[in-house]
């Protein structure tokens, strides 16, 4: 049993105090943020980003960014099930029925089951996760430069056609993105590209100032210009665990919701938004009475909210195995991991197995955290959102500055956040999906050698991709991924004029 | 802003990008496909930029309300 000695290699790691403490602050800070209106989870991880920089090893770094991570989405479902405010787009649709469930005065129950089902469903996706490593990393080694080269690219494009509303528009940000990324000295020939002949940008621009401006301080001004400002009642929170019919009902929804989103997290795109919807769908569908959800069914929480966490979950094995983020948030892990000098790929399983085990362990203990620690302190989490906006934003930009300037302990850095908070604002404005951007910055440089690659093998033919069957496969998909959408709306488009 | 100018100053702010990119790059060596020097792909990710950036501003301008 190689993958029962894996997994108590991965607890011995994770069950160390330090990484159990950066596990569990990741965890409370992510809860903590994920409530807070204003800051979604993607501008929460780029603003902490830099603060993990100084951290003394990867794994910690890790483990405390993949605690942030669930724990904005925990604190994401808490929000949509009390407030209807869904923090997260993956929590959207929990606010049908959890919403429905708190004017019912079933507020702690929902609470509980989102909290089990996430807690079952990571269990699960974490186990998968184990069980899919040893496989994948063999799958890994068919991989040349060809084939990788197409792999980056379909990567991107899958990720940009199943997000964005615009395909042009969203590809347009990934090339922003790798283009950024360029800024620095080239690997090959040692030449400053981009540099303006400032000496600090010779090791290019950290992603921690990018993702901070563009994604961070960019959201936290553009709420603060245009938000209203709302009062909230917050409701009282009578039982907080369901009854033993719920428990009942939950049951199958769950199962059924871990096991879709598992599957759909490891696709590029956003696995958890689009298993939430599917899983809410799915069991409307087959339930015996459709007509409970929308008015408190149960089993309008526990599906979706199971099937996002599986998703965000899964998210994890395509950057673990093959180092490609199909997120946002796993290019930001990617970048974290980078700064430590640990380029994910095939190998790291191999080369890195106390890294890769003990991060599986360490999703485990932060979903069992989230349920016994979490769930009972919901009364002051809810507290947060009466902080006022006036006293958010500022220590927000402050937290954004120090952290910018702690990466190097360098004023540039605090300046080259401007630039890119107003490219940030430029695409809100535009009403421009930023996220692509990390795609690209990330996986830019390693696109740019993989292709370096393939053609000084080919001598500069372009057809080598042609050649190569799985390339061929990859590329015939990526294609699909680009006129699939066009096809679609010409043919809605035509049966509209018809009518 | 509507929809319309929205892609249209999306397409001027990838072209003004796009645009910067390619100038900037053709002060690097180019090389060849097979032999790239430091500006081939930056210039090559330029023009895809750029070249997108006129599909989104065409669009723009074709628009009907």
């Amino acid at each position: 049993m190689e993958i029962l000695n894996n997994l108590i290699l991965g607890f011995g790691v994770a069950f160390t105090t330090t990484n159990l403490i950066y596990c569990f602050l990741g965890v409370l800070l992510g809860t903590l943020v994920g409530v807070l209106p204003g800051i979604g989870t993607l501008a929460a991880i780029s603003i902490l980003l830099p603060f993990t920089y100084g951290v003394d090893n990867a794994i910690s770094a890790i483990i405390f960014l993949s605690g942030l991570y669930y724990g904005t989405q925990y604190g994401g479902s808490t929000t949509s099930i009390l407030l209807k405010l869904p923090g997260e787009p993956s929590s959207v649709v929990t606010v049908l029925d959890g919403y429905k469930m708190t004017e019912n005065g079933r507020s702690g129950a929902a609470l509980s089951i989102a909290a089990i089902g996430s807690f079952i469903a990571g269990t699960f996706a974490t186990l998968l996760i184990a069980l899919s490593a040893e496989p994948l990393s063999k799958v890994a080694f068919l991989f040349g430069p060809t084939e990788y080269t197409m792999l980056m690219t379909l990567g991107l494009v899958a990720a940009v056609s199943l997000t964005s509303e615009s395909f042009l528009k969203g590809f347009g940000i990934v090339v922003i993105g790798i283009l950024l990324g360029i800024i620095g000295q080239d690997i090959n020939s040692g030449v400053e590209r981009f540099t303006f002949n400032i000496p600090n940008l010779y090791d290019g621009i950290s992603f921690g100032i990018v993702a901070m401006g563009v994604f961070g301080l960019a959201e936290i001004i553009y709420n603060a210009l245009h938000d209203k400002i709302q009062k909230h009642k917050i409701p009282k929170i009578k039982e907080l665990y369901p009854s033993r019919e719920e428990l009942k009902r939950s049951v199958g929804p769950i199962s059924r919701g871990s096991l879709l989103g598992s599957f759909l997290g490891i696709l590029p795109g956003t696995g958890a938004v689009l298993s939430a919807f599917l899983s809410y769908f799915v069991e409307k569908k087959i339930s015996k009475n459709p007509e409970k959800f929308g008015k408190g069914a149960i089993e309008g929480v526990a599906a979706p909210e199971s099937a996002n966490n599986a998703a965000a979950q899964t998210s994890f094995i395509p950057m673990l195995s093959f180092g490609i983020p199909t997120t946002p948030v796993m290019a930001l892990m990617i970048a974290a991991l980078m700064i430590h000098n640990i380029q994910p790929s095939p190998q790291v399983i191999g080369n890195n197995p106390e890294l890769f085990w003990g991060l599986i362990a360490s999703m485990w203990i932060g979903n069992f955290l989230l349920v016994v620690l979490n769930l009972p302190l919901v009364g002051i989490w809810i507290k947060f959102l009466t902080i006022p906006k006036k006293i958010l934003y500022p220590s927000i930009m402050i937290i954004c500055i120090y952290g910018a300037y702690s990466i190097n302990n360098d004023w540039f850095l605090v300046f080259l956040l401007i630039p890119f908070t107003i490219l940030g604002y430029i695409f809100k404005l535009l009403s421009l999906e930023p996220a692509p951007l990390a795609l690209g910055f990330v996986i830019g440089n390693q696109f740019e050698e993989y292709l370096r690659r393939t053609l000084m093998i080919s001598r500069g033919d372009w057809g080598i991709f042609l050649d190569k069957p799985i390339s061929l496969s990859l590329l015939v998909i990526c294609i699909l991924f680009i006129i699939l959408p066009i096809i679609y709306r010409l043919k809605n488009k035509i049966l509209a004029n018809r009518v | 802003m509507n929809e319309k100018k929205k892609t249209l100053f999306s397409g001027i702010l990838f072209l003004c990008i796009g645009g910067f990119f390619k100038i900037y790059s053709q002060s690097y060596q180019m090389g060849t496909a097979s032999f790239m020097g430091p500006g081939y792909y930056p210039d090559l990710l330029s023009n895809i930029l750029i070249a997108m950036s006129l599909i989104l501003i065409i669009k723009a301008l074709l628009w009907k309300s």
